[in-house]
């Protein structure tokens, strides 16, 4: 089973997403700030499939995160999907040029259909 | 009756002869009536006249025969007004004498109208009268007779020498043309026995007497007549008599000539200076006749002048007016303002340009351009400004920690199109840029602490909805979980709408137009419909739509105004359906119709369409049914103006339904 990686701050939003991947069979990991998702990324044990990163964050935004992951080469195919509730073209245009495959505005998807974009960007990188 | 008759008009006692003189003086008079005007015929000679008519009878005839010449002279020496013909004496004598009866005249005032000869006969006649007479009543007529015979003899007078009374009269005889004697001659004659006559006096009473005799004759000539006669008297006078006289007389008529020719020169003169004074009355009458004409032209003048000076007046008022209010005008304008001439020179400013600036105050152009000095090269700008005639606005200006916004308009005559100068407003928008910053950043936190939230109920109610329904107690609970699902993704909507109006506004959202297919999308949003409609019990219609239809846009956009579009059409309408159909029916643009059977809008309401909050409800604290945000279509409209088109509403009619419209361009 594909293992999911959430970098994302606000507890409210961190357990309902562990919720909705953990009913559809995911595995889950979480970090709660940039740095701690970088290190949990470059962490031999965790090893995710896929991240998702917040944007508004404390001590790193997701940008920094992003910038810092697509530099490292341990780490930089590791597809990562930014998910948050900045609806700002401009975001979402720096997140898709710093190298995010997807760009997700939390409030604009329901559960399930963030599943099913994940379920999609896993598969065409080639994992279930 | 003669016209000069009332000099003439003798005493009733007066004798006959005396009476037939005084006609005939009076024709002589008459008869120069050519000459003279009527009334002033006796001007010159009428106190002589009126002498005459008061004398006896042989003073009475002198007189007469002196009015005679004085009127000659009066007519010959052309006084002015009084003649209308200008005429000399040999003329006017031969006149009257064909007109007058001559011979019926006295013997001394027959004179002037004979000839040369009968003059010098009649001269010698009167010359010689006193010897005549001294010698007839001495020795007798007899011994006279004799003695006349013997000395005419003597000379050379080829005729024969008669008394008739006291005068002796020649007569030249007749047939004997080889005798007859000229002029000369005859003078010569005349004078020979002349001579005899007085040696004859001389030898018989000594030759006082014979002078005295010849003496009175002259003077009696002389008293009479004028020097032209009595010169005739003295050339045939006895050599070595009257030497005296004839040098007193000779003198006299030299004086006379003299004084003639200065009397006449005088007249010249005073003709001129008639002349002159005439031409100077008509200059004078033509200058006062100027005068007037000046005077009314400078009435006119004077009258044009006050209405102009008036007029001036009242312009300037009204100009003082005019400045008042550009003054009050500028002061009150909320933004720092200037004007200044072609020239650059700063003609008005108000306080808040000298504030703009954190100075006093503003003095001059130059004053302006050194604090602009290195943040806004304000010369070049204006004077490209007036160059070009065409306004510029430099929308953010930074100026130290300000930032401004700068409108430069050019300012042109309205009745001419000169160029009068430049207005210059500067607006301080560092406050405003603040806030925009602050709102931005608000609607930034806004959104992401809203939606986190409300996320966060809208993502649990949906997972407890499909992975723990079989878990809730009882359809109430079910119920509720499905409420709260559904308040919170209307508030997700709410918040998403401020959020795009916000970026809307501040021309923050970022179109990518491109050229694609309307005709497509129009095709997959009524599929994308179909269901809704469908739920509803309503048609959702595509009508012809020919293949190629394409406009130049953001697709996402015009899905996105579209889609609110046909949602509204969909949400208002209960029965019957909603057709979409596209039409060219505008040059370079294709129009997209959204068209309804639905309640439809009234007039008063179609007025707040497209406005910021309002939906159609016919009561504003009435919400519709359609539970919507009332952005939807202030959205659609900021969006297709946007990208060069426009959302409008075609027609609608309560009860009927609506027809909306998008106008998309064809090209960029």
């Amino acid at each position: 089973m594909a293992k999911i990686l959430i970098i994302e701050d606000d507890p409210l939003m961190l357990r309902m997403y562990e919720r909705v991947f953990k009913l559809n069979k995911y595995e889950v990991e979480m970090a709660f700030d940039g740095e701690d998702g970088i290190k949990k990324l470059r962490s031999a044990e965790i090893k995710p499939d896929i991240v998702l990163l917040d944007i508004m964050m404390p001590k790193m935004s997701g940008f920094d995160a992003l910038k810092i992951i697509k530099a490292d080469d341990s780490i930089k195919d590791i597809p990562v999907i930014i998910l948050t509730n900045l609806a700002g073209k401009d975001e979402a245009e720096k997140g898709l040029k710093l190298g995010a495959i997807s760009y997700l505005v939390k409030s604009e998807h329901e559960p399930k259909e963030i599943i099913s974009i994940i379920k999609e960007n896993l598969e065409k990188a080639g994992k279930k | 009756m003669p016209v000069l008759g009332k000099f003439f008009s003798a005493p009733k006692d007066t004798a006959e002869d005396i009476k037939k003189i005084d006609v005939s003086v009076g024709k002589v008079f008459d008869s120069a009536r050519n000459f003279i005007n009527r009334e002033d015929l006796a001007l010159g000679c009428s106190s002589m006249l009126e002498k005459a008519n008061s004398l006896a009878d042989k003073e009475r005839e002198g007189q007469l025969v002196r009015a005679y010449f004085c009127f000659e002279e009066f007519i010959t020496e052309n006084k002015p007004l009084v003649v209308k013909q200008e005429i000399n004496k040999i003329d006017l004598r031969k006149e009257i004498s064909k007109k007058a009866p001559i011979d019926e005249l006295p013997l001394k005032l027959k004179i002037p109208f004979l000839d040369k000869r009968n003059q010098l006969l009649s001269v010698f006649g009167l010359a010689t009268n006193s010897l005549v007479k001294y010698l007839k009543s001495n020795i007798g007529e007899t011994n006279f007779n004799t003695f006349l015979r013997a000395s005419v003899a003597g000379s050379v007078l080829s005729g024969r020498v008669s008394l008739v009374g006291d005068y002796l009269v020649f007569e030249q005889i007749s047939g004997s043309s080889d005798l007859l004697i000229n002029d000369k001659e005859l003078e010569y004659s005349l004078k020979n026995l002349f001579d005899s006559l007085a040696k004859e006096v001389s030898a018989g009473f000594g030759r006082s007497m014979s002078e005295a005799l010849v003496k009175s004759s002259l003077d009696s000539f002389s008293s009479v007549l004028p020097l032209e006669f009595i010169r005739i008297f003295l050339d045939i006078a006895p050599l070595d008599f009257l030497t005296e006289e004839k040098a007193s007389i000779l003198e006299r008529g030299e004086l006379q000539k003299k004084f003639t020719e200065v009397v006449k020169e005088e007249r010249t003169r005073s003709h001129e200076a008639e002349e002159l004074s005439r031409q100077l009355q008509q200059t004078v009458s033509e200058l006062n006749a100027n005068k007037a004409a000046v005077l009314n032209l400078l009435e006119d003048i004077g009258a044009e002048k006050n209405k102009i000076e008036k007029e001036v007046q009242l312009r300037t008022e009204e100009l003082k007016n005019e400045r008042s209010v550009l003054r009050s005008t500028i002061d009150s304008l909320p933004v720092a303002c200037f004007l200044i001439s072609s020239e650059l020179v700063l003609l008005e400013n108000n306080s808040l340009l000298a504030r703009v600036f954190s100075a006093d105050k503003i003095d001059s152009f130059y004053d302006m351009e050194n604090r602009f000095n290195g943040f806004f090269s304000i010369r070049e700008r204006c004077l490209a400004v007036l160059e070009n005639l065409k306004p510029q606005v430099f929308p953010n200006i930074s100026y130290g920690n300000k930032f401004f916004k700068i409108y430069l308009q050019p300012v042109v005559s309205v009745d001419t199109g000169s160029k009068i100068g430049l207005l210059g407003i500067i607006e301080d928008i560092t406050e405003q840029k603040i806030l925009d910053r602050a709102k931005d950043e608000f609607f930034s936190i806004a959104s992401h602490e809203l939606r986190t939230p409300l996320t966060a109920i809208m993502g649990n109610t949906s997972m407890i909805m499909e992975f723990f329904e079989a878990q809730l107690p009882n359809n109430e609970v079910k119920q509720m979980v499905e409420d709260i699902h559904e308040a919170s993704t209307r508030l997700l909507k709410i918040v998403g709408d401020f959020l795009d109006v916000s970026r809307l506004e501040q021309g923050k959202i970022i179109f990518k137009s491109t050229k694609f297919d309307l005709g497509e999308v129009v095709k997959e949003l009524a599929r994308d419909f179909d269901s809704a409609a469908t739920l509803k019990g309503l048609k959702l219609e595509v009508g012809e739509i020919s293949d190629g239809v394409s406009v130049y846009a953001d697709e996402s956009k015009v899905r996105q105004i579209m889609s609110n579009l046909i949602n509204n059409a969909i949400s208002y309408t209960q029965k019957g359906g909603v057709s979409l159909y596209l039409k060219k029916d505008e040059p370079g643009f294709v129009s997209c119709y959204i068209k309804d059977t639905g309640v439809g809008i009234s007039k008063e309401n179609q007025m707040l369409l497209f406005r910021k909050f309002q939906q159609a409800q016919e009561k504003i604290l009435t919400r519709d049914a359609s539970r919507s945000t009332g952005l939807g279509l202030y959205i659609s409209k900021l969006l297709a103006t946007a990208m060069g088109g426009r959302v409008e509403l075609v027609e609608s009619e309560l009860g009927k339904g609506s027809t909306f419209r998008v106008v998309l361009p064809i090209k960029v």
